[in-house]
């Protein structure tokens, strides 16, 4: 009788010790699950609140200045952005510009708030990649929501 | 064998109890999260659908540039994140100005803005755009 209660008392540890082990599992993936949808919903939300808009004037001199290209981004958003070289990405008809080939600018002094403006200069002179056509495309990408103008050089 | 299925059932029920406990709150902040910043989206989507400026006029005489434009939407917009390009380059010395009050940021639907910057050239183009992103362009006379 007493190897039978031993027998018990063995199996029932090992199913507490098997059960624990599944719900510890089982609370640590929530916790990571939960951690992940924790930050991905920050990040999802600061996107849906961001929005840009390219409010240079095409039909001006203005865009092609020069070897440079010159677009006024607009803040048009909820949210306040990094107005920094390497925040922004840039295309030209297609080409990736790399940061060292923009220069931005703040025209408020106050960082880049909703309703703000900066200027992005493209030094297309500098970089054998980036050339102005004809009919160009530049496209200007922050936290991936994306502007695009159309310019005849 | 009664016993063990009971407790290691009571184990991992504690233990999926435990889990909700932490997904919850977590699932439901984020919701939140994202569910404000599309409100906040589809308030603004709808602030420009419903903002509209025209410009009335662009005048130079010489040494002026005076342009007055109309808030032709059902929004009131505000004069400070109002930008003013001519020639496509971006202005920040003018002045302006809402029905004759210089110093409203308001700009309601019906009044007029009038906008004047000292310029040495005669201007050929100019923009005005309001602070939803809705524009308007026309060449200076």
């Amino acid at each position: 009788m007493a190897s039978v209660s031993v027998s018990h008392l063995v199996l029932f540890i090992a199913s507490l010790l098997i059960a624990s082990m599944v719900a510890g599992t089982l609370v640590t993936g929530v916790d990571r699950v939960s951690s992940s949808m924790s930050e991905q919903s920050l990040e999802t939300s600061e996107s849906i609140r961001t929005d840009i808009d390219i409010i240079s004037d095409p039909g001006s001199d203005a865009v092609v200045d020069g070897g440079d290209v010159v677009a006024l981004v607009k803040n048009t958003g909820s949210k306040n952005l990094a107005a920094r070289e390497d925040s922004i990405d840039v295309l030209l008809n297609g080409r990736y510009v790399p940061a060292e080939d923009l220069v931005v600018e703040e025209l408020d002094d106050d960082g880049w708030k909703p309703g703000d403006v900066i200027r992005v200069t493209i030094d297309a002179d500098a970089n054998s990649d980036l050339q102005v056509q004809d009919s160009n495309r530049l496209t200007v990408i922050v936290d991936g929501n994306e502007a695009l103008m159309r310019f005849r050089n | 064998m009664g016993l063990s299925v009971s407790g290691a059932t009571a184990v991992i029920l504690v233990g999926l109890l435990i889990g909700v406990g932490i997904a919850y709150p977590t699932l439901a902040g984020s919701l939140e999260l994202v569910t404000d910043a599309r409100d906040d989206r589809a308030d603004q989507m709808a602030d420009r659908q419903n903002s509209d400026i025209d410009i009335v006029t662009a005048t130079y005489d010489g040494n002026v540039l005076t342009v007055e434009v109309d808030n032709d939407g059902t929004i009131t917009l505000s004069v400070n994140a109002t930008d003013v390009l001519v020639d496509g380059e971006y202005e920040t010395e003018g002045n302006a100005a809402i029905d004759g009050v210089g110093s409203t940021d308001l700009w309601q639907p019906g009044e007029r803005l009038e906008y004047t910057v000292s310029l040495d050239n005669q201007p050929q183009s100019m923009k005005v755009v309001a602070e939803t992103g809705v524009a308007d362009r026309t060449e200076v006379k």
